[in-house]
């Protein structure tokens, strides 16, 4: 085999996977993990020669196809916000967050989802890094550019926002959990 | 506000990472798997389409492109050139044809076993533009052993350059270090003169002596470092050099060297010690501990230069044009001549065609300076290599024109011939023991012209 396909195998190749599942389970629409994944390959293409010299370029990219794919996130959530507002256009009487969300949360696991899309970015990568992507505290710190007690910083604060913004599903895991 | 003074302990919420952990992990359908995995053979297919076209392109392109286009690309390679100069001077110490002319100065060279001093340049590269500096130490040791460590700096934005190049003509290997990067870089030498393998520190001496063949100018004398000095100034080959020399000795006391192969360089040689105890292991030829070799170039040839060299060297610049002409379409014409079969020429018409090039082309992107610093850190080790085998070719195509003698009749007359022009000559000479002249022309050909056929003569 040629020198043309070691890179890719080196880069890509290990973290096929990684990339596939951690776009989809982040975007969870087919069109919308298509539109992140193409972005985030196209955002790998344009920095290649950073990723090279990356201390630990596999998380650098795993990093990217979380970017891309918590940018989805961010635009379907702000869309879903101006679909409820077109819905009732009469009536107003609350358009605070909650009441989006509780729209939002009518598919599936979308209300985590959504949870996540308004934390801060750094913030939300960590996190989905973490339990998406379930890498290590270093190579999170690696990927972000950051030390490993501010990769943890990030998520022990994502987890204060969440527990804030999704108590009530915690509660009802603590209630299955003793019923069982 | 502290986020951290409201933060619930982490007992408070037990599930809230196995709610995460349990909802983010949604198997991939198999129709969205196949579509992303498309666009990853894609971007395969892509990256295996640039490295190809990368492999097609001579590297020494991409340095010179950046070399002579992007600012602190400039600083970088005249960074690189001055370490260059150096390590040639190392490697090619002047020629060395003629015989001492005092023999009282004879009796101190012979017995000259080791040989130190130290050295500061400069190159400003572009008018206006701060000058890249260097300082460092040389050291000889006979037999055939040289030292010398460089340290470079390059302004806005500020970049060190720390290298150590060690020469040993008889084991035939040079070293070089770099400490900052921890990387070694061992090149074979082929063809050292036994001149070389004998007594290098004296061959130093000897050839700033052969300098004054006549053609100096005198400069007086003056006090350096409360000695008295007498100088001379004198002109060869490109290079400009005002000597300052012990009057009862004729040992040097400061030298400076004027080019302009890279912007205007200037290298003065001051603190002459001669003889100073030096130890052996400043010459070892094992990389320390903790050192990775670099990708070894192929040997530099040390022997003495020949018509082939000549050719070389206009092979390369050939090279260089043809090169850019691939990536330029071929409305790029044909590359000229140097002006003068000299160092710089050879570079100003590089210099000259590159900026053309770039100058005509699709304007690209501007990098911002750390973008561009990013790039040329990944690039010192191709920058360094490309340059040395650059730098050798002409060096060694140059100096086959040096030792040519007055009887061998010399003319270059490669000004406004281009590559490629196979009725243009650019040069001859004669042999010695030949009646006939060779020529070389603009497509390279070479020859064998009688006198009375000589292009001058119709």
């Amino acid at each position: 085999m040629g020198s043309d396909h070691r890179e890719y195998e080196n880069l890509i190749g290990p973290i096929e996977d990684q990339m596939i599942r951690s776009v989809w389970r982040i975007a969870r629409d087919a069109d919308d993990a298509d539109d992140a994944f193409q972005q985030a390959l196209e955002t790998i293409w344009k920095r290649l020669e950073r990723i090279r010299r990356h201390p630990n370029p596999r998380a650098l990219i795993l990093r990217i196809c979380v970017n891309a794919a918590y940018d989805v996130l961010r635009k379907r959530a702000r869309r879903l916000r101006r679909e409820v507002l077109d819905a009732i256009p009469d009536a107003l009487p609350d358009t605070s967050p909650s009441a989006t969300d509780r729209i939002a949360a009518r598919e599936g696991h979308s209300e985590i989802l959504n949870a996540i899309s308004r934390l801060p970015r750094s913030q939300a990568q960590a996190v989905l890094m973490r339990f998406v992507q379930e890498l290590p505290y270093c190579e999170i710190a690696q990927a972000l550019g950051c030390s490993e007690a501010t990769a943890r910083r990030h998520i022990a604060n994502a987890r204060v926002r969440l527990q804030e913004m999704l108590g009530h599903l915690t509660a009802r895991r603590s209630q299955e959990v003793r019923e069982s | 506000m502290n986020p951290r003074k409201n933060m619930p302990e982490i007992k408070d919420m037990p599930d809230m990472e196995e709610v995460l952990r349990t909802s983010l992990n949604e198997k991939v359908p198999a129709e969205v798997e196949a579509r992303l995995r498309n666009r990853l053979a894609a971007f395969r297919q892509r990256m295996e389409q640039q490295e190809l076209r990368r492999e097609k392109e001579n590297p020494i392109m991409s340095i010179l492109r950046m070399a002579y286009t992007t600012k602190l690309g400039r600083l970088c390679a005249a960074a690189v050139m001055l370490a260059v100069i150096i390590l040639a001077l190392g490697l090619f110490p002047w020629p060395h044809t003629s015989n001492l002319a005092f023999a009282d100065v004879v009796r101190q060279i012979q017995a000259l076993r080791t040989l130190t001093c130290n050295f500061t340049g400069t190159v400003e590269v572009e008018e206006g533009e701060p000058a890249v500096t260097t300082k460092g130490k040389s050291m000889w040791m006979t037999p055939g052993r040289s030292r010398n460590e460089i340290v470079t700096d390059i302004p806005e934005p500020a970049m060190h350059m720390e290298m150590v190049q060690i020469v040993d003509a008889v084991e035939g290997r040079s070293l070089g270090l770099m400490p900052s990067e921890k990387k070694a870089i061992i090149i074979r030498l082929e063809g050292q003169t036994p001149e070389m393998q004998r007594n290098l520190a004296r061959s130093i001496v000897d050839a700033l002596e052969e300098l004054r063949d006549g053609t100096e100018t005198p400069l007086g004398t003056r006090d350096i470092a409360s000695r008295k000095a007498t100088g001379f100034h004198v002109e060869k080959s490109g290079v400009v050099c005002e000597a300052w020399v012990d009057p009862e000795t004729g040992l040097p006391i400061e030298v400076e060297m004027k080019t302009k192969m890279f912007g205007n360089s200037t290298i003065t040689y001051t603190d002459f010690v001669f003889n100073p105890p030096l130890d052996e292991s400043l010459f070892s030829l094992t990389p320390p501990e903790g050192y990775t070799l670099m990708d070894t170039p192929k040997a530099v040839d040390l022997s003495p230069p020949t018509e082939q060299d000549l050719l070389a060297m206009f092979q390369q610049l050939r090279e260089v044009f043809q090169q850019l002409r691939e990536s330029g379409g071929e409305s790029f014409p044909q590359g000229l001549f140097p002006k003068e079969c000299n160092m710089n020429s050879c570079l100003e018409v590089i210099k000259q065609a590159v900026k053309e090039k770039e100058a005509a082309a699709k304007p690209q992107e501007k990098l911002p300076p750390e973008k561009v610093m990013e790039r040329v850190k990944a690039m010192t080790e191709t920058m360094t290599k490309t340059m040395m085998a650059l730098m050798t070719k002409v060096t060694r195509g140059t100096m086959f024109v040096q030792t040519l003698k007055p009887e061998n009749d010399f003319h270059y007359v490669g000004a406004g011939v281009r590559f490629g022009e196979s009725e243009k000559p650019v040069c001859w000479w004669k042999p010695d023991g030949f009646k006939s002249y060779r020529v070389i022309y603009g497509d390279l050909s070479v020859r064998d012209v009688m006198p009375d056929n000589l292009p001058a003569a119709k």
